[in-house]
């Protein structure tokens, strides 16, 4: 497997404790988070290794230029669309999350416009970068911040005020049904590997795809969850935990580094997170925009011999999330990006099946 | 070719302008200068109002540079009022510059308060994301203005005495518990463990502070005061605080042992999903620190016995007289919660039975050495 594929699958991994993933898992915590968890790892690395398996018959390709060409186009172009949604909104959820707690805890002065513009605006120009500069920007910041990722880990781990009691009194709350809100919201760490859709054009070689491979995934999204999941209650108890809004900045917020540069570990957690948070995001969008591309190609729109549909098509994401986050209330965000969550299943199907057609028809 | 760049910087710049137009309408930021900084928030319970508080925020005063200033400066804002946020916005107009709370590392509780309205404004702490959840959390004996007002003459510039006090980073004694205040919030809405907090006084000319006592504090009843022997075993116990002075004697011998490390295991054992009795084993290493007598290496194992039985003997007052007021600042009750999957009756269950549970404490004191004199 490139490493590029374990990118995508890490760094949507990482990024989900600034998405709103933390919250629905801690908000469903007496009601099946356990099982529902557990559920999400075991299909989640199935999903990665059906999905990879499916692009390895298609190098070299992306899967709107292969729908475009072996499917009908009353078939290809909804699907387009409705992936297209779905990479939108998972970046949006990010942005927006991210932006209010940005506002929330480090500069609750400034206007929520001008920080969302100021975070737009730095997205806007890495979305319309080529893809494979995406690629290597996504190395140099997991190369940058993984490392400052882990320290964070283990001072979180390491911390002997972290109670394991509650810990363990979580999960004794195994004995529930598990609740599929919690599922997607878990589901959401594999989301990554589908950047695929797009990526695939850069990668002509077949991937690696075997028992190892799975164990690392699989293993890593358990670590991630597990982490995402127990380590708030760990600091903040189990029978208020739902109360948080940010239950992870929270967190955060009570590790104290007794002989740091900077006590309060909240901002070297809340900038290195950014930093994760931002290339996920790009990631997201750059897929969206493409797939945009793909659908609306306006030949006619060009200005010295450059297409313009791209930066239009920026210039909408733009102004849909200044418009959201200036509307959107921190309840509507949570209840909209459950929904969200809540319809991965969906979105993994279509893709699945869009794939598999593509293979029959491309091999008929 | 040389036109055609021409226009495109034009454009350019017109955009440039256009877009910072945008950002000039309003600067959100306020300077550093019209910033001050909030070091500690007090609250007692108001004199004139019923029901109300009394806050008070001690505000640090910058100085020129540390090394020509005299001393802290402070200044002190006090107002009272029904609730905490809305005494706050008032007194933000005491004062010319924005109270910054970023830096607030000490919150001090008158200890009436902590009876029956500790939710009511531990809420706005939390709530409000600028206050750290690192900050300290203390009861104050009397009056918290008072222990906020006090400013010793061993404090420098650009430091607070008080905050000195708690997380081992100035002063490091056993006796002194330190809470956070997510961990006080965190032990005191949990079922099945009690948040203790460090109880602050003042000498009586107000110049120096004194905390070797701490308060359990349980939602709905009268908090607990721990002599300052219990709060040295609670913090040994709990914590692995080690340090000075853990006094044994027997019939004509006095020792006096200096803790390196203690080590707490315990387990709560049961019979049929009913909790019979808790058991502790307690390990600590140290040596000896002063004793009345000469003493014999020889003998350590003999001195061994002697402070294995008078630590069990105070190990076991503490928790008996913790228990007997139903108090759990160890959180066994949480520890009986992890021992079955979730029932709703298990937290009831273990409230009847906790106050009469048996305890069995085994103490193993192992002795290094007898200092450099024998």
């Amino acid at each position: 497997m490139s490493r590029f594929l374990y990118y995508f699958i890490f760094l949507t991994m990482f990024s989900n404790i600034i998405a709103s993933v933390p919250k629905i898992l801690l908000f469903e915590s007496k009601k099946g988070a356990i099982p529902s968890m557990i559920a999400a790892v075991i299909i989640g690395t199935l999903l990665v290794y059906i999905i990879v398996k499916l692009f390895d018959a298609i190098p070299g390709k992306s899967l709107p230029e292969m729908l475009k060409i072996h499917t009908p186009k009353w078939f290809a172009y909804p699907v387009l669309f409705y992936l297209f949604l779905c990479w939108f909104t998972a970046g949006l959820i990010t942005l927006i999350t991210y932006v209010f707690l940005f506002i929330t805890f480090f500069s609750p002065e400034t206007s929520i416009v001008n920080t969302t513009f100021a975070f737009v605006l730095v997205i806007s120009f890495g979305v319309l970068m080529k893809s494979r500069s995406m690629l290597y920007m996504a190395e140099i910041v997991i190369v940058l911040f993984v490392p400052l990722i882990f320290f964070l880990l283990i001072k979180f781990f390491a911390n002997p005020k972290l109670d394991w009691d509650f810990i363990e009194i979580s999960m004794m709350h195994a004995n529930h049904l598990p609740s599929y809100s919690a599922f997607g919201a878990a589901l959401y760490i594999f989301v990554g590997i589908t950047n695929l859709v797009i990526f695939n054009k850069l990668f002509t070689k077949k991937h690696k795809m075997g028992w190892k491979q799975l164990l690392i995934i699989g293993f890593t999204g358990m670590v991630v969850l597990f982490t995402t999941y127990f380590v708030p209650i760990g600091y903040n108890g189990f029978e208020q935990i739902e109360d948080f809004t940010f239950p992870w900045v929270s967190t955060s917020d009570s590790i104290r580094m007794k002989y740091g540069l900077i006590e309060r570990v909240i901002f070297i957690f809340i900038l290195s997170f950014l930093g994760i948070a931002f290339v996920s995001l790009l990631l997201h969008w750059h897929v969206a925009l493409k797939i945009l591309e793909s659908i609306f190609e306006f030949k006619r729109l060009k200005w010295k011999g450059k297409m313009l549909a791209p930066y239009i098509f920026v210039i909408i994401f733009v102004v849909i999330s200044l418009v959201l986050t200036r509307k959107l209330t921190q309840y509507q965000l949570f209840v909209f990006s459950s929904y969200f969550y809540e319809s991965l299943p969906i979105f993994f199907t279509v893709l699945i099946i869009s794939l598999v057609i593509v293979k029959r028809r491309a091999k008929l | 070719m040389k036109q055609r760049f021409r226009n495109y910087k034009v454009i350019v710049v017109v955009a440039i302008y256009f877009s910072s137009v945008s950002i000039l309408a309003g600067c959100g930021f306020k300077d550093i200068d019209k910033r001050v900084f909030v070091t500690g928030i007090g609250i007692d319970p108001a004199e004139k109002l019923e029901g109300g508080y009394k806050i008070t925020l001690k505000l640090s005063l910058p100085v020129a540079s540390i090394k020509s200033s005299t001393g802290p400066n402070y200044e002190y804002l006090v107002y009272e009022g029904e609730t905490l946020a809305e005494s706050i916005r008032i007194l933000e107009t005491h004062t010319d510059k924005v109270l910054e709370f970023g830096h607030a590392k000490i919150i001090v509780i008158n200890e009436d308060l902590l009876e029956d309205n500790v939710k009511d404004f531990m809420d706005y702490f939390i709530r409000r994301s600028d206050i750290q959840l690192i900050a300290w959390v203390a009861a104050a004996k009397t009056s918290a203005e008072s222990i906020l007002r006090v400013e010793p003459a061993a404090e420098s510039a650009v430091s607070s005495t008080l905050v000195n006090f708690f997380g081992g980073s100035g002063s490091d004694s056993p006796f002194i518990v330190s809470t956070f205040l997510y961990e006080f919030r965190r032990n005191m809405l949990s079922d099945g463990i009690d948040a203790v907090l460090p109880l602050v006084d003042a000498t009586e000319d107000k110049k120096e502070l004194i905390v070797n006592q701490s308060l359990v504090v349980k939602e709905k009843s009268k908090p607990f005061e721990l002599s300052s022997e219990q709060s040295k075993y609670y913090n040994s116990l709990l914590n692995g605080m080690n340090g000075f002075s853990y006094k044994a004697e027997s019939e004509d011998l006095t020792l006096v042992i200096n803790m390196e490390k203690i080590k707490v295991k315990y387990k709560i054992l049961t019979n049929k999903g009913k909790p019979t009795s808790i058991k502790m084993n307690v390990k600590m290493i140290g040596i000896i620190g002063q004793s009345n007598k000469n003493l014999s290496l020889k003998d350590l194992n003999k001195y061994d016995k002697i402070a294995s039985e008078a630590m069990k003997g105070e190990i076991e007052d503490f928790l008996t007289t913790v228990q007997e007021k139903n108090l759990d600042p160890m959180g066994f009750g949480l520890r009986y919660r992890t021992m079955m999957l979730y029932d709703k009756n298990t937290n009831s269950e273990w409230q009847n039975v906790y106050p009469t549970l048996p305890l069995e404490v085994s103490v193993n004191v192992s002795l290094k050495g007898t200092g450099s004199i024998e």
